[in-house]
């Protein structure tokens, strides 16, 4: 692949940040005068593709803002597109939620929970509603979202794609905040250390030892 | 839409001035922007093709069928013109200069220019 192809591939996928129809319009153009624009730098590589990423940027942030404009609160929280996981995934953490507040509430543990004084708990029913059920969750919905992904691939960064999924990525995100303050920051670092290479055994013991 | 009392942005001004002369299409545009504004107003395709959507829905300016250079013609580039509104509103914006430094002169501010810069 020689450089100028490259530099266009690069380019393609800063387009990709403008929403749909925009790209309909002006997106064979935008790539014709981009190509133009490279054949004809005079600049250092650095400013070049400095100046030319923040102002895709900001004309895609600008693009964005007024396609949301004209959407309707209901078409920006689109339940249609994502319901079963969505619901599903709610329904698995609401357990989880009651169960921690009302723990919490009648002082049986103190938060944040550790996951090495909760893996060493006999409780069962603890384990299964404070772990099991938020990472059922997440698995849930970051299933869903790949599934949503495979059709959108040219979309993925597009903040159309987010708005679309907007709850789904919530949910996600509000789980794996459960986990982290449940967990507790140490228990943090023996995630990030062990679980990327998938040393389970390494990650409980580092657990354990916070 | 096109409000003739509000005064054009730099960017949509200078866009304007270029199709005065011809058609063009974007990076032609953004070249004579560059030399009009005497280097001080650069605009990358983001920018350039915000606006040029941004006037084309004012009907300032329009998709055009001719194109001046067939040799170096490409079917991916479109080429603008400026509308008889874009004209008159060009026209506005430029008198709207003149009659500022007409103003200037009567207050009696003379601008020289030093060192590349125009001080009063």
């Amino acid at each position: 692949m020689d450089r100028l192809t490259r530099a266009q591939a690069w380019y393609g996928r800063l387009l990709s940040l403008y929403p749909a129809a925009y790209r309909r319009r002006f997106e064979l153009e935008m790539r014709q005068t981009f190509r133009d624009l490279y054949l004809d730098n005079q600049l250092a590589p650095s400013i070049f593709w400095g100046s030319l990423a923040f102002d895709a940027l900001g004309g895609a942030i600008q693009e964005q803002i007024v396609l949301s404009r004209s959407f309707s609160m209901k078409k920006f929280v689109s339940f249609s597109s994502s319901p079963s996981a969505l619901y599903i995934g709610t329904g698995l953490m609401l357990p989880a939620a009651l169960f921690f507040a009302i723990g919490t509430g009648l002082q049986i543990w103190p938060p944040p929970l550790l996951i090495g004084q909760l893996l060493q708990s006999h409780l069962r029913l603890m384990k299964f509603a404070l772990i099991t059920l938020p990472l059922l969750a997440i698995s849930l919905n970051v299933a869903a979202l790949i599934w949503r992904a495979i059709p959108a691939r040219g979309r993925l960064l597009s903040l159309s794609f987010v708005k679309n999924n907007f709850l789904t990525l919530a949910l996600i995100i509000v789980a794996l905040g459960w986990l982290a303050v449940l967990f507790g920051h140490d228990t943090l670092g023996c995630a990030v250390q062990h679980l990327p290479l998938l040393h389970w055994h390494g990650f409980t013991q580092c657990a354990l030892n916070h | 839409m096109n409000d003739n009392n509000q005064p054009l942005t730099p960017p949509a001004f200078y866009v304007l001035l270029a199709l005065s002369q011809r058609e063009r299409h974007g990076y032609d545009i953004m070249k004579t922007v560059a030399g009009d504004s005497a280097g001080k107003l650069r605009m990358g395709p983001g920018t350039l093709y915000g606006l040029i959507k941004r006037l084309l829905a004012e009907g300032l300016i329009e998709e055009s069928d001719v194109r001046p250079d067939p040799s170096f013609d490409n079917e991916r580039r479109r080429y603008y013109r400026l509308t008889s509104g874009g004209r008159a509103r060009l026209g506005t914006e430029l008198r709207r200069f003149e009659q500022a430094v007409k103003r200037a002169h009567q207050l009696g501010v003379n601008f020289r220019c030093r060192g590349g810069l125009w001080t009063a």
